[in-house]
């Protein structure tokens, strides 16, 4: 029993980090950019918080618990609009290929995160480990203990609050996208930006906020998995990367709703835990070649989602019309 | 209200038009003023970061790659294996299938060769191992690499992120082949057997790498560029409803061109085991997969300027190493920073290779004036 909310905690933690950076990918998608670039914005948004949290903290004696919430946040959304900045600016602006930018925006961020990184525990003289303690603690209280619920308050309270606004967040798009005009002219633009230009919406506007502020979002996700997964220590791990790709096939599951994302960021995460807790549930110890393969699991069924995706071929179940292609006004 | 006035009120500062042909002046303008710039955003950066100037950044850069025999070698080595990726992805990408799988095919490939080098590696001599190891490679490389794209041919299945989920799905089998055969030393190291050594050629100890990055070279300029094969890649590429009119067909010309892409990059894994480290690990390959692919793009799909491109990177590379090695300020993730500008930059400057930029001329409404009065 124990091993199973154990496994559930793991996943609720990581399925929250899939679920931010997938959430930044719809938002992006949906004006027709396909943004490869999730893993580097994560990486971003990850060290940008890290780092500011962990300056802070050492450099006054009595930070505020304020300021060790949103000093983080702000830092990460920050850096990781950025970097959406500079995907949009290449692609929107310049046309540049939306594949190709992206995969370069990845491997500059995840550079960036990781030179970062090594950076701060250099100058804190702390050789290769460096700990934002105060702001990991603000990140991840939880009202478990409060409220006494036992197993319970174990499973749905033992999270800090990002778990829970990325739920609300998920909601939130789900409203904007569907029920409000910014909702509607954003999908325009990712169906038929000649169209959209055409009925006078700003098509670039639209193009470059999508893409900064989705980009914010997935740097979200990379600061929680550094705060709330690494307890605000910074290692030079990769399971980001996988997380964010993770994230951009899931978009496809979640037929760019952010709704059916919410559940599928969950299912993602329990299948990429799978290979530490199962074993345990079934009172079997496997030694490290199986592990190696239960460990193909989130990838395999990512596979086979696709396949099927692509096999049941719906309307309603399609993404932007016009994703990946650069919008020229002038060409026919 | 004036003409000039209206005039300004409409006509944007500036306007983008499209070009047809781009002069051969402009393109080499371009480029080199998209690298220079880059150039000087990675001194600028290193500058802030260390107390290297630009000048210390360059020259530390250039000894560092061209400081002796064996730092040469090992900057044409890294070219060879990126040249060789990039060579793997371009008909692919030609074709518009984005196959960005290259490390899982790598992988799959030098898994085949390293598992006939651990199970027969004692038993058969070298003239009857690495020819095999080679073929099974190549075999292997080229079929993991056909998975995706039966289903892109069959059902339509999103290509990008098949051929993305494959490299995991591989770096996982090597991680259980290496826990396998390691037993119970805590790494696999070197697979330390008789035969399967891919020696030195013309005295060069990575010869056989430089040999098959010329032919690879040679041979898929040709193939793109004299061939019905590559002819039918481009048409496919460039208008599908065009191939399916001309009778070209496209699943044969999708699965050939997988396979062969898959093929090289199943040859470059053979390359890693036999040659380079006589051993397999799931970070084999590294991310020149990523990298490859932007050279290709970049490279617009011919072979020399992918040359030029790998070079240019694989120079920055092993010159950020240089320096990240040299001051202490900085580690050895710089070379992905540095090699991010450098490529952010050559994307960038595309689009003025694409498109012209027409300024607002200041005269224009007296243009017009003139116009008016003469007719």
């Amino acid at each position: 029993m124990t091993a199973l909310i154990q496994w559930i905690n793991s996943a609720v933690v990581y399925g929250t980090v899939i679920m931010y950076a997938a959430m930044g990918e719809i938002l992006t998608e949906k004006s027709g950019h396909l943004n490869l670039g999730v893993p580097g914005l994560m990486f971003l948004g990850g060290f940008a918080g890290f780092g500011s949290a962990y300056i802070y903290e050492n450099s006054t004696d009595s930070p505020s618990g304020v300021l060790l919430i949103l000093l983080p946040l702000l830092a990460a959304f920050a850096a990781s609009c950025l970097g959406g900045l500079l995907y949009s600016f290449l692609t929107v602006t310049l046309r540049a290929n939306q594949n190709v930018t992206g995969l370069a925006l990845t491997s500059f961020g995840v550079g960036v995160g990781t030179f970062g990184g090594v950076y701060l525990c250099k100058i804190s003289g702390n050789s290769s480990y460096a700990v934002a303690k105060l702001s990991s603690a603000a990140f991840t209280k939880n009202l478990n203990a409060a409220f006494g619920l036992g197993t319970v308050g174990q499973i749905f309270l033992s999270y800090g609050f990002l778990a829970y606004t990325a739920i609300l967040l998920a909601v939130l798009l789900h409203f904007v996208l569907s029920k409000t005009r910014v909702g509607l002219n954003l999908r325009a633009v990712g169906e038929n930006p000649g169209t959209a230009d055409a009925a006078g919406i700003n098509v670039t506007l639209y193009k470059y906020l999508a893409t900064c502020l989705g980009g914010g979002i997935c740097g979200i996700g990379g600061l929680y998995y550094v705060l709330e997964y690494c307890l605000g220590g910074w290692s030079t791990n990769n399971s980001i990367e996988s997380l964010g790709w993770l994230a951009v096939a899931l978009v496809i599951f979640s037929t760019w709703k952010p709704l059916n994302a919410i559940w599928g960021s969950y299912l993602f995460a329990q299948l990429f835990w799978l290979y530490n807790y199962f074993p345990t549930l079934v009172n079997t110890t496997i030694n490290a070649p199986i592990t190696d393969i239960l460990q193909m699991i989130p990838y395999l069924v990512t596979i086979i989602v696709l396949i099927v995706v692509s096999i049941h071929r719906k309307k309603e179940n399609q993404g932007p019309a016009s994703l990946g292609l650069s919008y020229f006004r002038e060409e026919r | 209200m004036n003409d000039k006035k209206l005039r300004s009120m409409n006509e944007p500062l500036v306007r983008i038009v499209k070009r047809d042909t781009v002069p051969l002046t402009v393109k080499i303008v371009v480029y080199a003023a998209a690298i220079l710039l880059a150039a000087i955003v990675t001194g600028a950066y290193i500058y802030c970061m260390s107390d290297y100037d630009i000048v210390t950044t360059y020259s530390t850069m250039f000894t560092g790659v061209f400081r002796n025999d064996i730092t040469v070698n090992s900057y044409f080595k890294e070219t060879c294996l990126l040249l060789m990726i990039s060579i793997a992805l371009a008909p692919a990408f030609k074709m518009r299938f984005w196959n960005i799988g290259a490390q899982g095919q790598l992988l799959s490939g030098g898994l085949a060769a390293a598992a006939w080098l651990y199970y027969f590696g004692n038993t058969m001599p070298d003239a009857a191992l690495l020819p095999i190891m080679a073929v099974s490679a190549v075999l292997i490389g080229g079929l993991w690499a056909m998975i995706p794209a039966i289903f892109k041919v069959k059902f339509g299945t999103n290509e990008t992120l098949f051929t993305l989920m494959m490299n995991y799905i591989a770096i996982q089998l090597v991680a259980c082949c290496t826990d396998i055969w390691k037993g119970i030393k805590s790494a696999l190291g070197v697979i330390d057997r008789k035969a399967g050594y891919v020696g030195s050629l013309f005295g060069l100890k990575y010869g056989w790498i430089y040999a098959a990055a010329l032919v690879l070279l040679v041979v898929m300029y040709v193939y793109m560029n004299k061939t019905k094969e590559g002819y039918e890649i481009a048409v496919l590429g460039e208008a599908l409803n065009t191939a399916r009119y001309a009778g070209i067909n496209e699943t044969l010309v999708t699965l050939r061109t997988v396979f062969i892409s898959g093929a090289i990059c199943g040859l470059v894994g053979f390359l890693y085991v036999s040659n380079l480290n006589h051993s397999i690990a799931s970070s084999t390959g590294g991310s020149y997969g990523f990298t490859a692919i932007i050279v290709a793009w970049l490279a617009k799909f011919n072979p020399i300027f992918m040359l030029l491109i790998s070079l240019l990177i694989s120079f920055v590379s092993q010159g950020s190493s240089e320096i990240a090695n040299k001051n202490t300020d900085l580690n050895s993730s710089v070379a992905d920073i540095t090699i991010g500008i450098f490529l952010f930059f050559i994307l960038g400057c595309e689009f003025f290779l694409n498109y012209k930029l027409v300024w607002r001329r200041k005269d224009a409404a007296q243009g017009i004036k003139k116009e008016a009065s003469s007719s």
